[in-house]
């Protein structure tokens, strides 16, 4: 923070002399004019850095000043208003601005006067901070003078760099007076106040002035660093805004503007008794809640009419004037108490999120709410509205934090419910009635932060308000859903029904740890214990109770059908509207509309179930188990608060819903889907094991999860687990069955459709040789039952296995069987030679499956070692003599091996016979291997 | 296997065509030589796109092979006519044998095969004796005299030469003669007649037909020529002689076997191609004789088409009975048109198809 202090000291004075060009030199101007792009990006850097730095502060600064932030809500939105206004108006309309900076100028060059007294002040200002040449402060000046032109010129543009200026300013202050005092920062800095004011700013350039505002500020300041006490400190930094605004102010007097004259007296003013003025509005709001929510649009108001009247040079009213005042004041309080401030300066949106974040963190890092405990006052006196209820929602953010402050309690008692009824309140989250109703007192003053939160990003923020419109338009699915979802809030006046849910979580939770009670090795880890990944850890010996319960049975069907499974895998979106309400019911019996309506929050809920499941697996990655949780977590908080506040939310949630379900949604909804009847029940973490992988990889997983993870959980399952459930022993024996049929590719000869490989094969050494109808058992065959499985080997003369050398003879005994074939006795179905014999096209497939089935002819390979070893030990069992190759060259075992296509289309070809091939790998490659 | 659903097709031609400037030749192949010409001519829709080019117009037919037994047939002989330098009828090591020797003799480019007239009289004449094709009952008919010449000039070099059963015919078309036949085409070239005369239906085959159709009435038992032992008409295949006023019936497999017999069957094959009908003993072809049986026990459809005609013909007056002839003309190419389109060009039937039907 010093550090920028300095900066912002240093960069005061070439502010100064950047007025000084601009009017001089009117192309700098205008290239300053352009500049003024640069500058709004910066802002959203510095707020984002401020934000990232707000959870602590603010926490901390909440803790001790409470009221006040009330009261900063108010003037931040009313800063912000202006800032975002300023940003709009940039945005929309940059030329009107430029014309008012022109005029302002005009205004300047008039009072020229004035000039020659800022630029003593340069030179003061040069003079302390730099002795450099004044060619090489120029540049750096540029940067800076930039900002500072944009906003003298601007006016309006130049809001938002003050406004991000202020709060990193300001709390440089508040720190560090004497530094500020030492630097000739104090004009720079009233300056830069200004600029927010920028209107004014051009006025307030003038020297003198400002040197006496700074003096007054010195002052201050000193009694800042005296006083040491919170209360005090915010008057000062009224003070402190008040007198900028004052400087400003008094710049403009000399001007001669009469707005600036008539506002300087009530400027000096309060410069003079500032402090304890404001202070006592301030209290006098934090008592007066609710007039200060009608202030609020006022000062809104005021703020964009003063504005634009300063620019014109109309007069503004005192009043109007003092409440920008205190709205400032509250601003800069909010800055150095939470650098949320910057963040709301910024921009609502990345505030809103940030905020998310760190409300969901605040739960587990701090135990104590800090800013509870002084707003719940407020909040009880207010009765609940319906307004209030459906501004809640977009003013989910704060509500969100207080809701997990709740939580926090509940969980604190009980480590291992704490996330779950999050997620709840996630799922349910869409009517915030379940956590208004069960935080209504700290909801009631978020209400008034909301609604502050709501005047800034609705009012205030007019581009935040847009976006909320253009999101929902965006997403017509999503406007949907929301309608559906207010509808539930309304409806949900039986929000008590939403309070029930937790508890029933909580039943449903303590059911799974009844159930988990055997729990053993695993609670070793103390992260696991509380976090209900430790269910996940226990349920292994639970899985085989769940295989026990009724999950059981559903298991049966999943197990027990395989493909079915996949089949539905396959169609994961349909099912999942299905599911979800299925899921929903297990956890909460609350709102069958609001499942419909929160697909999207079920969704995230079920992760986390999911994920608890998951942890069961037998490789215990304890960390990245918890690191998805924790991602799990925050998903569905930072997807519950935006549900609430709509502003950022409604595009999170169309995306979950509709456009971001490829990799997480899917797995989820289909596995829920599944699995959705063991989440209701504590037996179903056995069968959950599976999830989890599928959440990873949702589209791998699907196809893979049958057929390998299956088995390799469910052997360590058998021992662990002597319960003896029928089920589990068939489900790897059926899957196994169907894997080894797939995976057992030594016979991929046999089984290889293309000629050309098979060719290949047969010159290169030959594999085992496995009669079609056994590919798979073929290794397990061979060890267990020689007798039935063993392949006859025998010994050949090696050039038998060279297809060219028995090519001739296969195709005499192909030719010879197919000439013996008898005719048919029905014309409709004639016999293979009566086809022939009639040009019909043969298709290879079938003559050579003919031929396999019904004939003997059969080709040779090379006998694997397996093979001959089985065949000798065969032979050794009944006393033969082992068949060994006593001539390598001339011979070698071989076992039979099947005709394939290719060589019985090369017979057709042989004789002449039309043969097409029925497979064909797309029209090309048929047309080229078949004809 | 429904492969065999249908009848063998009344006619399938593969064809070689001849641009105006007798320098660029396409190979395709057709139920219709008629109608795929006005194609290629682009007188009707559907013609090849390599034949789209106006400058090369009018496409001439120079010759087509006939006789093909299937449109598979047809169409595998169609594509090995066409990539004779990569077809599975030809063994690997006599293509690339050829293709060194194209290269040797081609002085232009190495690299692709030869699209020269010659070269592509050659491969003809070199797929016919293939082993593949070689048992097939194919013909060839040429309508460009001096395609003919060349032919011969080009195959007589050639160490295998034509086989001796092959049938070459020369029919010359007389292009001068040729105008847009207004009846048929709208096009603005002709078809030779000797093409529009060809038959695609089964007409040629219609007495045969018939001669089987009064066999089968007659009596339901008959006596197979070779083997002396009863026919079952209703449980057994047996062929009828295709020659005029000859009702010997014989067995499928004893007529092959004696014909085969009969060749000195050396090489063991398994379809004759032709034989002595051991009743009237006049050569007759097994093709003929098959394409009857096939058409007999498949193509019920096709033989009420063919003889549907007769009956209307009959009743209507002689002007309507022509319109009647030649809409029914159509209505049978009709049904090859499409697959003219679908194949004749590049294009290759799905197997799956080939199973299905």
């Amino acid at each position: 923070m010093a550090t920028f202090d300095l900066v912002l000291l240093s960069s005061s004075p070439p502010t100064t002399s950047n007025d000084v060009r601009q009017r001089s030199t009117p192309p700098s101007n205008q290239q300053r004019v352009a500049l003024p792009a640069p500058s709004p990006p910066l802002l959203p850097t510095n707020a984002s850095s401020m934000a990232q730095l707000s959870g602590a502060l603010r926490s901390g600064s909440r803790a001790a000043l409470i009221p006040e932030g009330a009261v900063t809500g108010f003037a931040t939105a009313g800063s912000l208003f202006r800032s975002h206004h300023f940003d709009l108006t940039t945005e929309d309309s940059p030329p009107p601005p430029a014309a008012t900076s022109r005029r302002a100028k005009y205004q300047e060059d008039d009072q020229k006067p004035t000039r020659p007294r800022k630029q003593p002040s340069k030179a003061k200002a040069k003079a302390k901070a730099k002795t450099d040449a004044d060619s090489i402060e120029p540049k750096p000046r540029k940067g800076r003078t930039r900002k500072v032109k944009e906003t003298n010129r601007d006016g309006l543009p130049a809001a938002p760099t003050t406004s991000s200026h202020f709060p990193i300013v300001e709390p440089s202050i508040t720190d560090s007076a004497p530094v500020e005092c030492a630097a000739p920062a104090p004009k720079a800095k009233p300056t830069k106040p200004r600029k927010p004011r920028a209107v004014k700013e051009p006025n307030a350039d003038n020297v003198g002035e400002n040197e006496a505002g700074t003096k007054t500020d010195k002052a201050k300041r000193s009694r800042k660093s005296v006083k040491t006490q919170k209360g005090s400190v915010v008057s000062e930094h009224f003070g402190n805004l008040v007198q900028q605004v004052g400087l400003s102010c008094d710049g403009k007097e000399p001007l001669g503007v009469a707005s600036a004259v008539q506002e300087a007296p009530p400027l000096q003013a309060t410069n003079n008794c500032n402090e304890n003025l404001e202070v006592e509005e301030a209290v006098a709001r934090r008592r007066d809640w609710t007039p200060v929510k009608d202030t609020i649009p006022e000062i809104q108001d005021h703020c964009n009419e003063p504005s634009i009247r300063v620019e014109s040079g109309l007069p503004v009213q005192t009043n109007s004037f003092s409440s920008m005042l205190t709205s400032f004041a509250v601003e800069t309080l909010e800055a150095r108490d939470t650098a949320d401030g910057t963040s709301k300066n910024s921009k609502s949106t990345t505030s809103t999120r940030k905020r998310r974040v760190e409300l969901v963190e605040g739960p587990n890092n701090q135990p104590a709410s800090r800013d509870s405990s002084p707003v719940k006052k407020a909040p009880k006196k207010k009765p609940r509205t319906i307004t209030d209820l459906v501004t809640g929602q977009y003013a989910a953010q704060e509500a969100d934090p207080i809701s997990n402050l709740e939580p926090k309690a509940f969980f604190e008692s009980r480590g291992n419910t704490v996330k779950i009824p999050l997620n709840d309140v996630s799922n349910r989250q869409m009517g915030t009635a379940t956590n208004k109703s069960t935080r209504k007192p700290p909801t009631s003053k978020a209400a008034a932060k909301k609604k502050s939160s709501k005047s800034q990003n609705g009012s205030s923020k007019p581009p935040v308000p847009p976006k909320m419109m253009a999101d929902k338009l965006l997403s017509p699915s999503s406007a949907m859903s929301k309608f559906k979802k207010q509808d539930v809030l309304f409806g949900t006046s039986s929000q008590l029904a939403l309070e029930e849910s937790p508890s029933t979580v909580r039943q449903i939770q303590q059911a799974i740890r009844e159930s988990e009670h055997d729990l053993i090795p695993f609670s070793g880890n103390l992260l696991y214990a509380q976090s209900p990944a430790s269910k996940g850890i226990m349920s292994r010996m639970q899985k085989q109770d769940g295989k026990r319960g009724l999950w059981a049975a559903s298991a049966r069907d999943e197990c027990g059908q395989m493909l079915e499974q996949q089949e539905e895998i396959y169609i994961p979106e349909p099912d999942r509207t299905q599911d979800l309400p299925l899921l929903m019911d297990d956890t909460v019996d609350d709102h069958p509309d609001e499942m419909h309506i929160t697909d999207t929050i079920d969704v995230g809920d079920d992760r986390e179930e999911i994920i608890h499941i998951s942890s069961d697996l037998p490789t215990p990655p304890a960390t990245v188990l918890e690191e998805r949780r924790e991602l799990a977590y925050t998903d569905a908080e930072e997807i519950l608060p935006n549900i609430e506040g709509h502003t950022p939310a409604p595009i999170p949630i169309c995306d979950i819903s509709s456009d971001f379900p490829d990799i997480d949604d899917i797995p989820l909804s289909t596995q829920p889907q599944r699995w959705s009847p063991p989440s209701s029940d504590p037996p179903l973490k056995g069968t959950l094991i599976s999830p989890r992988r599928g959440r990873g990889r949702p589209p791998k997983s699907h196809s893979a999860f049958p057929v390998s993870k299956v088995p390799t959980l469910n052997p360590e399952l058998r021992p662990e687990n002597d319960i003896t459930n029928p089920r589990t022993p068939p489900r790897p024996t059926g899957r196994f069955a169907n894997i080894e049929e797939i995976l057992d590719s030594e016979d991929d000869e046999a089984l290889s459709p293309t000629p050309p490989r098979n060719s290949k094969f047969i010159k290169s050494p030959p594999l085992a040789l496995v009669p079609l109808s056994l590919p798979g058992h073929e290794p397990a065959a061979e060890k267990e039952n020689v007798d039935d499985t063993v392949i006859p080997v025998s010994m050949v003369p090696i050039v038998h296995l060279q297809w060219n050398a028995i090519k001739t003879s296969v195709f005499k005994q192909m030719t010879s069987t197919i000439r013996a074939l008898r005719p048919s006795m029905n014309p409709l179905e004639p016999s293979w030679y009566e086809r022939i014999l009639m040009y019909d096209p043969i298709i290879a497939e079938d003559l050579t499956e003919y031929f396999n089935t019904s004939t003997s002819i059969r080709v040779w390979r090379r006998a694997t070692q397996k093979q001959i070893k089985s065949f000798n030990k065969q032979r050794k069992l009944q006393k033969e003599k082992p068949l060994v190759v006593e001539n390598e060259e001339d011979h070698a075992l071989a076992v039979e091996k099947e005709l394939e296509p290719w060589m019985v289309q090369r017979w057709c070809q042989e004789m002449s016979i039309c043969c097409i091939n029925r497979e064909g790998k797309g029209r090309g490659g048929a047309r080229k291997s078949h004809f | 296997m429904n492969a065999h659903d249908k009848p063998i097709p009344a006619f399938y031609c593969c064809y070689l065509l001849r641009s105006k400037s007798h320098k660029t030749f396409y190979i395709g192949s057709t139920p219709n030589p008629a109608r795929r010409l006005a194609q290629h001519n682009g007188d009707s829709k559907g013609g090849a796109k390599h034949t789209s080019a106006q400058k090369s117009r009018p496409w001439e037919m120079t010759c087509i092979v006939t006789g093909f037994p299937s449109r598979y047939a047809a169409l595998q002989f169609e594509w090995s006519w066409q990539n004779t330098h990569e077809t599975r009828h030809i063994e690997a090591h006599v293509r690339t044998a050829r293709a060194e020797a194209a290269r040797a003799n081609n002085k232009k480019k190495s690299d692709q095969p030869l699209k020269s007239l010659k070269a592509r009289l050659e491969n003809l004449c070199y797929l016919l004796g293939v082993e593949s094709f070689r048992r097939w009952p194919l013909q060839i008919r040429f309508f460009s005299v001096d395609v003919y010449k060349a032919f011969y000039k080009h195959t007589a070099q050639m160490t295998p030469g034509l086989r001796k059963d092959v049938k070459v015919i020369l029919t010359p078309a007389d292009l001068s003669s040729i105008a847009p036949d207004p009846s048929l085409q709208n096009g603005v070239y002709g078809i030779p007649t000797v093409i529009r005369d060809i038959s695609v239906a089964y007409e040629d085959v219609k007495s045969h037909v018939e001669k089987a159709k009064t066999l089968l009435e007659t009596a339901p038992i008959h006596t197979c020529a070779v083997c002396r032992s009863a026919i079952e008409t209703k449980t057994s295949l047996f062929l009828v002689c295709s020659a005029l006023g000859c009702s010997t019936t014989s067995h499928v497999n004893c007529l092959s076997a004696t014909f085969l017999r009969e060749e000195g069957s050396t090489t063991g094959a398994i379809i004759p191609i032709r034989g002595t009908c051991p009743g009237c003993k006049t050569q007759v072809e097994w093709a003929d004789m098959v394409k009857e049986l096939s058409l007999r026990i498949r193509g019920q459809e096709e033989i009420d088409t063919l003889f549907k005609p007769k009956r209307r013909k009959r009743v209507n007056s002689a002007s309507e009975a022509e319109a009647q002839l030649s809409t029914e003309d159509d209505e049978d190419l009709d049904e090859t048109w499409m697959q003219d389109v679908e194949h004749a060009e590049d294009e290759f039937p799905d197997i799956d198809d080939i199973a299905r039907s």
